[in-house]
């Protein structure tokens, strides 16, 4: 599952009508592939999974009968380095989100680099159709409004699964908002650039997503826990900068989590020297010191 | 006196430099193993996807069996994610359990890598973390410079080192299966998760003979 597929997978609203809803509900569904949690406390992060599970199913069968034959079919009739460009011209698009949630969280250098990047797409790259920042090492960052929210302390809320948008928080939420009045197609105005090329970020992104989709489907034995751990663990490494959070390493050969049954008997240790009696608090982990209102990573995760 | 002090200076510096050094170097001692597991078995799957379109879903298969079995801690990765059901299992559903998860893993290897356009694995980092582990950080470098990061957690299993968790881009694979395998037995019993099992190595096994 790739990092990008899954930070893709959030759709851009644009202004008036609601096909737009519609077509970026479906580009949504292309996410429904990557979430997750690391935990086994479902209920904990999800206390919604009673409703969720239908959406879930809802934006699965959409996707099955529309978005999957139309992907397939875009696929079979361009060229990879076509639609190579139209990843990086929707990317290089929606880039202000990255640049201004930069600031927002403060990432001043980060913020200049990304402004770097986005000029010198938008310029040298051909309106963002060539990635040549990247090989300048100005190298493309992932923020959003949930992402911000969290550097400043707010706590993920329930997990959610939004119809025609997929897996998300109630955190991340601000986000489909955010995106939509930072992509530089939204003050285009002119519908009949803006309506074509909507639907080419939709079905260009369903399209990037499908390897990601067939290895849910094809490895999962429960593909809503498969996606809600994967996107809720994804969420978190970003929180991270891309770097794994040594806490939730350690974490992950901790004993097992609570027995799910009050009948059931105490899990007895796996492994001495693996399952000490007692967790230890970590001092190196940023988990514990950007006062950030995370799960703690489940045992494995 | 001033070059005393100077000399004592230096001295000081140079002994914390070596400090430095002898803490480098144990750190690398205590690593390099486990850093060899990974390079031998990124090896090797390197060699199942060069050889992948010829030798299909099963040759893969049998390229990867030995290597994963000798890498990865099976056993030990099957206990942590059933959590608290393995002590309520027999030793024959211990034993079912173990049989069919190996299954599964080397099926999901065989699966996934089965061929090869430029890609390369690089070693980033390792160091020890919690209660004598190793993470090593490798970078799985596909077509058109796109990466993804895949870590790797070992463990002292013997004389050797053994993977016990892999984490896929801040995702971990030992989380995934934990989350999803303690879901169905709370929800439909052992018996059914060994039924999904293995129906899942089938549906690999299936799905990818022609490829």
């Amino acid at each position: 599952m790739s990092r990008g597929a899954m930070a893709d997978g959030v759709p851009r609203f644009r202004r008036r009508g609601c096909w737009r809803l519609v077509l970026c509900g479906c580009l949504a569904l292309l996410a429904v592939g990557c979430a997750t949690t690391g935990s086994g406390a479902g209920h904990r992060v999800d206390p919604l999974e009673p409703m969720n599970r239908r959406f879930y199913a809802f934006n699965s069968a959409a996707d099955r009968l529309v978005m999957t034959p139309v992907a397939h079919m875009y696929t079979a009739v361009t060229p990879r380095p076509l639609r190579a460009s139209l990843t990086h011209f929707f990317r290089n698009a929606a880039y202000p989100d990255v640049i201004v949630n930069d600031f927002l969280q403060g990432r001043l250098r980060q913020g200049m680099s990304d402004i770097g990047r986005f000029l010198m797409n938008s310029t040298v790259g051909v309106f963002g159709l060539f990635d040549v920042a990247s090989h300048v090492g100005l190298k493309a960052h992932t923020e959003d409004a949930g992402l911000t929210l969290a550097h400043w302390g707010v706590g993920r809320g329930p997990y959610l699964v939004l119809p025609f948008v997929g897996p998300d928080t109630l955190r991340n939420t601000p986000s489909l908002i955010m995106g939509v009045v930072t992509n530089v197609l939204f003050y285009v105005g002119n519908s009949a650039l803006t309506v074509p090329l909507t639907v080419f970020d939709v079905i260009n992104s369903r399209a990037n997503a499908s390897s990601s989709l067939r290895y849910v489907r094809e490895n999962a034995v429960d593909q809503y826990i498969f996606t809600r751990d994967a996107y809720l663990q994804h969420r978190d490494y970003l929180l991270h900068g891309g770097h794994l959070p040594l806490k939730a390493v350690e974490q992950m050969m901790l004993p097992p989590q609570a027995t799910p049954s009050s009948h059931a008997p105490d899990p007895a240790p796996l492994a001495a020297r693996r399952l000490p009696q007692k967790r230890r608090p970590s001092v190196r982990s940023p988990w514990l010191t950007k006062g950030v209102v995370v799960r703690p990573p489940a045992p494995g995760g | 006196m001033e070059w005393y002090k100077r000399s004592g200076r230096l001295a000081a510096w140079a002994w914390t430099v070596s400090l430095c050094l002898v803490a480098a170097v144990a750190e690398a001692t205590n690593v390099s193993p486990a850093v060899a597991v990974i390079a031998r078995f990124q090896n090797t799957l390197l060699v199942a996807m060069k050889k992948g379109p010829q030798i299909g879903f099963q040759g893969r298969y049998r390229v990867l069996a030995p290597a994963v079995r000798e890498s990865h801690n099976l056993a030990y990765i099957a206990q942590i994610t059933v959590g608290p059901y393995w002590p309520r299992l027999s030793s024959a559903q211990h034993a079912a359990f173990i049989k069919v998860f190996t299954r599964l893993t080397v099926a999901t290897y065989a699966a996934q890598f089965k061929s090869y356009s430029g890609e390369h694995f690089k070693e980033t980092a390792a160091h020890a973390v919690g209660r004598g582990d190793v993470l090593v950080e490798t970078k799985l470098v596909a077509h058109g410079h796109r990466e993804a990061t895949l870590d790797y957690l070992l463990a002292p299993s013997g004389a050797d080192w053994k993977i016990v968790n892999i984490v896929a881009n801040g995702v971990s694979d030992l989380a995934l299966k934990r989350a999803q395998y303690t879901a169905i037995i709370q929800r439909k019993g052992f018996p059914a998760l060994l039924g999904l099992l293995r129906s899942k190595v089938a549906q690999l096994s299936r799905a990818r003979k022609a490829a």
